[in-house]
């Protein structure tokens, strides 16, 4: 947690270079971090990640609009996939797990976990996109 | 977004993956470096980003430790070290290895004996949301650190003054503002012992600032400050 925190603070000039509302950039950097100790890996897509680092103009108040709609979206979407698919993708997000992870945790091979996994988040972005 | 429809549902598959931290190591960097180089599917994991960030919001909200606190406090700001102690510390140099674990004690002891003080921030947005001033304050040293981001600018010819407002006082200036940035000042000698009681404002100015050495045009945000840490 004090990593993530002392990484915002390091690094707050550059948040509004993201296109990012000033959340979803505290979040994904805190959960980028927390994951990175979680696998203690070398890798870190977090500050450096170029998501986190592109040259977008700022959103305007529409754009922040937009997102807003998009994130109460996500959460009836969730609702229409089948609920393991829903709970391996918060299970991916919320806890960190990896592939192998889910496999053993869903009793699938890997590859099935994976081309499982990967169609429901087809199926969540074209939900998310539809209206 | 017509952009969106060259990305097959491959690629939008792979730019979740890579939010989700699902990639391995080769194939996040492949995937970080088509970012670098395909604005489409940049924008593709920015909004899987967005969006997958919405599942935050079940989830309860913890309270950091107090510890968890002064030790990043410490970290921020650097701890100071406890000038009590520091004579002691050649001596304790010659005592050799049976006082290592001695000396790691104390180097950890100044953060507790002198732990950093707290931190004041104010938030001004104004309502038309044009832009955000984030103001954090250490009382201690009166350092201030503003960082302003804008969406769009002020009339020609404008410019936005900051000011200081301690209770009952008349707003001091602190100067004009730059549109976009991060920068730091100190407070005025005279506004320290306040500091924790200020209310920071925004007025519409003249080019140059307020001619007058008060606030000449409309207020545009205000806040006082809040303990955040």
């Amino acid at each position: 947690m004090q990593d993530a925190y002392i990484k915002i603070w390091t690094h707050a000039g550059r948040y509004q270079t993201t296109g990012h509302s000033p959340m979803t950039w505290l979040i994904t950097i805190a959960r980028n971090t927390a994951i990175d100790r979680l696998r203690k890996r070398k890798f870190t897509s977090d500050v450096d990640d170029p998501a986190l680092a592109l040259a977008s103009p700022v959103p305007g108040p529409e754009a922040l609009v937009v997102a807003a709609s998009s994130a109460r979206k996500l959460s009836g979407c969730m609702d229409t996939l089948p609920p393991d698919r829903a709970a391996a993708v918060r299970g991916a997000y919320l806890d960190g797990r990896s592939y192998a992870e889910l496999a053993s945790e869903f009793k699938q091979p890997l590859n099935t976990m994976r081309t499982w996994l990967r169609r429901g988040l087809i199926a969540l972005r074209e939900c998310m996109s539809d209206g | 977004m017509a952009d969106r429809d060259t990305l097959t549902d491959e690629d939008r598959a792979l730019a979740a993956e890579y939010a989700l931290s699902l990639l391995e190591q080769d194939e996040a960097e492949s995937a970080a470096r088509r970012m670098r180089d395909d604005a489409t599917f940049a924008a593709e994991v920015v909004a899987w980003q967005r969006d997958l960030s919405a599942l935050t919001e079940d989830l309860e909200p913890v309270q950091p430790s107090a510890a968890a606190r002064r030790a990043l406090m410490a970290r921020v700001f650097g701890a100071k070290p406890a000038s009590t102690l520091r004579w002691l510390r050649p001596l304790w140099i010659g005592l050799g290895a049976a006082a290592v674990a001695v000396i790691a004690f104390v180097m950890v002891v100044p953060d507790r004996l002198q732990p950093p003080g707290p931190v004041y921030t104010a938030q001004l947005t104004p309502e038309q949301r044009s832009f955000v001033l984030t103001a954090t304050l250490a009382p201690e040293t009166g350092l201030l650190n503003l960082v302003r981001s804008s969406t769009s600018a002020p009339p020609e010819g404008r410019v936005t003054e900051l000011w200081a407002i301690a209770p009952d006082a008349a707003p001091v200036s602190l100067g004009v503002v730059p549109l976009d940035g991060e920068w730091q000042l100190t407070l005025p000698e005279n506004l320290r012992a306040v500091a924790t009681s200020l209310t920071l404002a925004l007025s519409d100015e003249p080019v140059g600032g307020s001619p007058t050495g008060a606030p000449t045009g409309a207020v545009l945000a205000a806040a006082a400050v809040e303990q955040a840490l």
